[in-house]
């Protein structure tokens, strides 16, 4: 094999990841094996502009099949806890939904009042995802879900001083605008870290947590810091839909803590 | 779900990639880069599958007992070793014949007019 076609392989093979694990270790070769065969019938360029479709299609499809098949008896309702940290997220990422909807009545003060809700809608996701994967890998899960905790109590709390003393927002960087300013970076850079960390432990649905890490990398990438946001442009419409599947994600992960079945836990976890 | 009930029947009726891929394997055993071709050959190149329509299909195939994998592996010389190859089972057979079957009724439904007026 040369090296190139070893890289195409690499790369077919990353892009299998999008398929549930189970479904991976056991057709993935032979699907490595099929492009391979593919590649060479078609072409290379061919075989890889069918090549997304052909597996994002069918990949969400064994997501779905995945949640509607996973044994009855291998899961447990959520938990009232879990219950009532999903219907916060839902309403947080339905409150930053809310923004999108261009009303006049959005005084800033109701702008604010929207942001802090959907905050404690975050730090609620945050922590029933950790409560239901932890299993999954303690620390890693940690690793994900208190840099949300911490960035979002963080933006609140500025939010809050703003309600008693409304600095103007996007102003002169000054103290403690700039701060303010700092705390946003803080919180979509580890919403995004949190999204890449739950996509690898693979407890929660996939699509959701990929969703959440590419709207958090968006809404980063809307502040400005690369130049990326202009206003009007075909590239600010592109930033603002994926920050709006930002907040949908937020909505999926609280779907799916209030409502579907969690796993249960493992002997080795339980003993421990 | 490739196979499901219908109201008419205790026989499943099949998606139309399942039916294709079905027919695609035939009496034969066939692996997943022959399967692709023949789905593309019986159809006249109007459907082209991919890996992951040909493996999803096939994964579903064989939960419902439509197909099974053959244990044989091919003469080395002849082929890659690491192939799979899959087969019809009985119950896969049926469903190719009943699904036929209302097939060829409707056609014969259309023809003394859709077919005819041509």
């Amino acid at each position: 094999m040369t090296s190139a076609a070893g890289g195409h392989e690499r790369l077919y093979r990353g892009l299998l990841r999008l398929y549930p694990a189970d479904y991976r270790a056991h057709y993935s070769d032979q699907m490595v094996q099929l492009f391979t065969d593919q590649r060479r019938e078609v072409g290379t360029t061919r075989a890889w502009l069918r090549a997304p479709a052909d597996v994002i299609s069918t990949a969400l499809g064994e997501h779905l099949r995945r949640n509607r098949t996973v044994a009855h008896s291998m899961t447990l309702a959520p938990t009232p806890a879990g219950r009532l940290l999903g219907l916060l997220g839902i309403l947080g990422g339905g409150f930053l939904l809310m923004g999108y909807i261009n009303l006049e009545a959005w005084t800033p003060e109701l702008v604010n009042l929207r942001l802090v809700l959907f905050n404690l809608g975050a730090i609620a996701i945050a922590i029933g995802v950790h409560l239901r994967q932890a299993d999954a890998g303690r620390l890693l899960s940690l690793s994900g879900a208190i840099p949300v905790v911490l960035s979002n109590v963080t933006y609140v709390a500025f939010l809050l001083l703003m309600f008693a003393e409304p600095w103007q927002l996007g102003g002169e960087r000054t103290h403690p605008a700039n701060l303010w300013e700092m705390s946003a970076v803080a919180m979509w850079l580890s919403n995004a870290w949190f999204g890449l960390v739950t996509l690898r432990l693979g407890v929660m649905n996939g699509w959701s947590a990929f969703t959440l890490m590419i709207g958090s990398i968006a809404a980063f990438a809307g502040m400005g810091y690369f130049g990326l946001a202009a206003n009007g442009t075909l590239g600010e419409t592109v930033k603002m839909t994926l920050m709006a599947l930002h907040g949908l994600a937020w909505v999926l992960l609280g779907l799916e803590l209030a409502f579907r079945r969690r796993p249960a836990p493992t002997a080795s976890a339980s003993e421990g | 779900m490739s196979a499901r009930q219908t109201d008419s029947g205790s026989q499943p009726a099949i998606s139309r990639t399942a039916m294709l891929i079905l027919l695609a394997i035939g009496p034969e055993e066939r692996h997943g880069y022959a399967i692709m071709g023949e789905v593309a050959r019986i159809t006249d190149g109007a459907t082209k599958l991919g890996p992951g329509g040909v493996y999803t299909t096939i994964r579903r195939l064989l939960e419902d007992g439509l197909i099974e994998e053959s244990d044989e592996r091919p003469d080395p010389e002849m082929d890659d070793q690491r192939r799979r190859y899959y087969r019809l089972t009985g119950l896969g057979r049926a469903v190719v014949a009943t699904e036929a079957r209302r097939l060829e009724s409707l056609v014969a439904a259309a023809k003394p007019w859709a077919l005819e007026a041509r």
